[in-house]
């Protein structure tokens, strides 16, 4: 019986703690170059194996994103009536693939994941009326046991107290944002800003944290069911640079919100993960002064691949450098330098104190330990042998922006 | 007061002796403590003036209004600021200073980055006299951070002028009359030539303006606030003193510079006063001791708090080697209890070690490696002496990494390890304990401030 239960905790546990990630890197609908994503297994063996490919090459994704809350990862596919792929985290598989009906005379903002309470994780548009034609605020249920005809509804514009942001992913545009503008009133509640109009999201910050904003512009950064985190910044009007800026962490549970403690460029390219927030440092490139030179320069891409740009020169596209990552626990107030030197790096998944992460090529796995790391001291980097494992390598990595465990 | 504490006589009474006439509490006969505490505190200050035998009744419309003004007051006025940093003159090391507000329900915001990790500090102090903070930078292109603490903001930065082969000696922050508050520096050169300079602290002076040779004699207005920290990481803010044959006190700056302070030679009879830990418009306090001339082994610490009204000083009873991290308050002196290791078996280590930050961070040091060979032991209590009333508090932390950052109306804010307390500070002892915040950058915190 005994050897039963052991076999039984084996086998459990290797199912639990599978990763998979997902390749993929967004076009807009201008772009003319598209790339294709595809869910991958990381094996305990350093194998990478092919799930499943989730959209072709030749259709492109406009947007991709994620929520460890709902555990499902959403990709919709460019076009007037794309293809939205639903990825369930608990199964690895995809679940649900629906096109989406047209929404003639409108045009696309914004788009969330959301757990709607009572009617389950939404897929949400919101578009913009042109002329005479009103805005439109539109669900898709993620149940895969609705069928695609049925899954489409208007909703209402208070159903987006329940979104969750992820933040934004890869380098650069490589990844995908799910990142959205709100306003912060004089009381220092949040409101969404959908074409003019105001949305409360019954989310605060202390009235303090606004107290040296003149004009206060603002972004939530990452919001899930333990945390949320708001970039508040005033615009220099000249420059057009953030001449005063704050990374605002919150726990929802106790209301209890701090500043990250880090003097960064930018905090656009941050995401979130329980009460985590990753932060990759980002400066423009022009003009200098450059990102932190502990970071490297070591893409290995030179040519564009079927799921993703070349890194530089998409850096180059875009005017901004990027530098070294940093974790901030929101609850203990805690920073911490992030695994990976490199430029090319990105925190892929937190989870039980665990942080994936993806190093060019290679996902790595780190513990984050309560005496772990502050900055380039000691922690991780210092004792690698104990505390850092290269869980897969293999040339599709570079292109892998998001991660999960399947259960 | 008789009739309103109700049991007058046996309570309180005056002794008349002319060598030591002074009220005289009987704690027997129980008197609400905060009568007394009120009455004790004007007395000691002369400030008594009302007929509390005349009541009068208030209307309780008044006293809603006055609730309601006294709360907004104190969210608007009550803001609790604090200072990061650990100076590091004798360290290859070097570490930034931030200024954070804590806020409702444990929020801590950033303000203001003050020095740059890579800038590191030479030496920090706090003057709540003149209202500042000052922040020296190390390395030779040196720069002065001015915080103003009604404010809450820097306000002002400049740098240095260099001065060719001389070093910085003592600092201290000082208010001079005539010419308000300064940030003073006393140098001293290869041929033992000296110099005693200032830097206006007024942000309406530009930093060209700001910088003047100081007379030595202006080392009489330095204010001190103290030792921050433990083991060495907070700041250091103290000056050598020594005493002449007229029991009056003299610091020596190129020269010996006469005090208008004395000290009753009784008090120190078989010590020596060699250092003076705090110094505002309240209180000053002088660390005297017996050193064995031959081993210079310390035999004896005493902390001697003297009272600037009055003129009264007494010795504060504290344990041990605690005066050695002393710093003042207005009339409170807060120290972290400490032992030196050779003084013997009462404290076997500094407490609370598993709590100690392992690693350097960007704003102080490895608490754990601090604490390792460090020549004295916290064992995490802190005692705050009241030189008007000669009552002293403790604090139990059982925390080494444990410091007082604050006393201010009656109450006491003090740090343990990564935790913010606020506590009332009673007659009948400290009460009301309350955590305010617990994040990472407090470890590193050890000055603090309310904005007014």
């Amino acid at each position: 019986m005994k050897r039963y239960a052991f076999l039984l905790a084996c086998a459990l546990g290797s199912a639990q703690g599978q990763i998979h990630f997902i390749t993929g890197s967004v076009s807009s609908e201008k772009l003319t170059t598209t790339f294709g994503s595809s869910l991958y297994h990381a094996g305990e063996d350093g194998s990478v194996r092919l799930v499943e490919n989730l959209v072709g090459e030749a259709e492109g994704t406009s947007w991709i994103g994620i929520s460890h809350d709902a555990r499902k990862a959403v990709l919709v596919a460019r076009g007037a009536q794309p293809n939205i792929v639903v990825v369930d985290f608990d199964s690895a598989r995809v679940s649900k693939r629906c096109p989406a009906p047209a929404a003639p005379g409108t045009t696309l903002i914004a788009q969330w994941v959301a757990g709607i309470p009572g009617d389950g994780a939404y897929y949400l548009q919101y578009f913009a009326g042109q002329g005479s034609k009103p805005a439109l605020m539109r669900g898709m249920s993620l149940d895969a046991s609705v069928p695609c005809g049925a899954s489409f509804s208007a909703r209402r514009r208070e159903d987006l107290r329940y979104t969750t942001t992820h933040g934004r992913t890869g380098l650069a545009d490589l990844g995908s944002s799910d990142q959205y503008q709100v306003r912060l009133g004089g009381d220092g509640r949040l409101m969404a800003l959908l074409a003019g109009e105001e949305v409360p999201l019954d989310l605060h910050v202390p009235r303090m944290f606004l107290e040296d904003f003149a004009h206060p512009q603002a972004v939530m950064v990452t919001n899930n069911h333990q945390a949320f985190a708001v970039y508040v910044m005033d615009v220099d009007p000249q420059t057009r640079q953030p001449k005063r800026q704050d990374l605002i962490g919150c726990l929802k549970s106790s209301g209890r919100c701090t500043s990250v403690p880090l003097f960064l460029h930018s905090f656009l390219w941050s995401r979130g993960f329980d009460n985590y927030i990753a932060i990759k440092e980002a400066q423009p490139r022009k003009p200098p002064p450059p990102v932190n030179k502990d970071a490297t320069h070591s893409s290995r891409i030179t040519t564009p691949g079927p799921m993703g740009p070349v890194v530089d020169a998409r850096m180059d596209e875009l005017g901004w450098g990027f530098g070294l990552t940093f974790l901030f626990n929101s609850e203990s107030g805690q920073v911490y330098k992030g695994p990976g030197g490199y430029t090319d790096s990105e925190i892929l998944l937190i989870q039980n104190d665990t942080v994936y992460y993806r190093n060019v090529d290679a996902i790595n796995e780190a513990r984050i330990t309560p005496d772990g790391v502050r900055y380039e001291r000691g922690g991780i980097t210092e004792d690698r042998a104990k505390y850092v494992r290269t869980l897969a390598k293999a040339d599709v990595i570079q292109n892998a922006h998001w991660a999960f465990s399947s259960r | 007061m008789k009739q309103y504490a109700g049991a007058p006589q046996a309570y309180i009474s005056f002794d008349t002796n002319p060598g030591n006439p002074r009220w005289v509490i009987n704690r027997a006969n129980s008197v609400d403590n905060n009568v007394v505490g009120e009455f004790c505190t004007c007395e000691s200050r002369q400030t008594c003036r009302t007929d509390l035998t005349e009541k009068r009744e208030v209307p309780m419309y008044t006293v809603r209004v006055a609730a309601i003004f006294t709360f907004f007051l104190n969210l608007a006025f009550g803001q609790i600021y604090f200072i990061t940093g650990s100076p590091t003159p004798k360290h290859n090391q070097s570490f930034g200073s931030s200024l954070f507000q804590v806020g409702e329900e444990g929020s801590v915001r950033l303000v203001q980055k003050l020095v740059d990790e890579t800038d590191g500090t030479d030496w920090i102090s706090i003057s709540y006299d003149v209202r500042k903070a000052v922040l020296a930078t190390r390395g030779s292109r040196e720069k002065i951070v001015v915080v103003d603490l009604d404010t809450a903001t820097i306000s002002k930065i400049c740098p240095t002028p260099l001065v060719y082969n001389m070093s910085v000696i003592r600092q201290h922050i000082g208010d001079i009359p005539g010419h308000g508050p300064h940030y003073l520096q006393y140098l001293v050169g290869d041929n033992n030539n000296t110099l005693f300079r200032g830097m206006s602290l007024s942000s309406n002076t530009s930093c060209e303006e700001s910088f003047s040779i100081r007379p030595y004699e202006d080392g009489r207005f330095i204010t001190i606030h103290g030792k921050t920290g433990i083991a060495d990481i907070g700041g250091f803010d103290w000056q050598y003193v020594r005493i002449t044959q007229d029991e009056r006190l003299n610091f020596f700056l190129a020269k010996q510079i006469p005090m208008e302070y004395r000290i009753p030679g009784d008090l120190i009879k078989g010590i020596h006063p060699t250092a003076m830990m705090v110094n505002n418009r309240v209180v000053f306090a002088v660390l005297a001791s017996d050193v064995d001339r031959a081993t210079r082994e310390v035999r004896r610490l005493q902390l001697i708090s003297c009272l600037k009204i009055s003129g009264r000083c007494q010795p504060v009873p504290v344990p041990k080697d605690s005066p050695l991290w002393a710093r003042g308050f207005e009339h409170y002196i807060a120290m972290a209890e400490a032992h030196s290791r050779k003084s013997g078996p009462d404290v076997e280590k500094s407490a609370g070690a598993s709590e100690w930050r392992k690693f350097d961070g960007p704003m102080g040091p490895s608490i754990e490696s601090r604490m390792k060979d460090f020549e004295y032991l916290f064992p995490g209590r802190l005692h705050l002496f009241n030189a008007e009333s000669g009552q002293l508090y403790t604090i139990t932390t059982n925390q080494g990494d444990s410091e007082i950052l604050l006393v201010e109306n009656g109450s006491v804010y003090y740090r343990a390890s990564d935790r913010l307390y606020k506590a009332q500070i009673t007659p009948g002892g400290i009460t009301g304990t309350r955590l305010l915040v617990q994040t990472d950058a407090m470890r590193d915190a050890h000055w603090a401030f309310t904005k007014r």
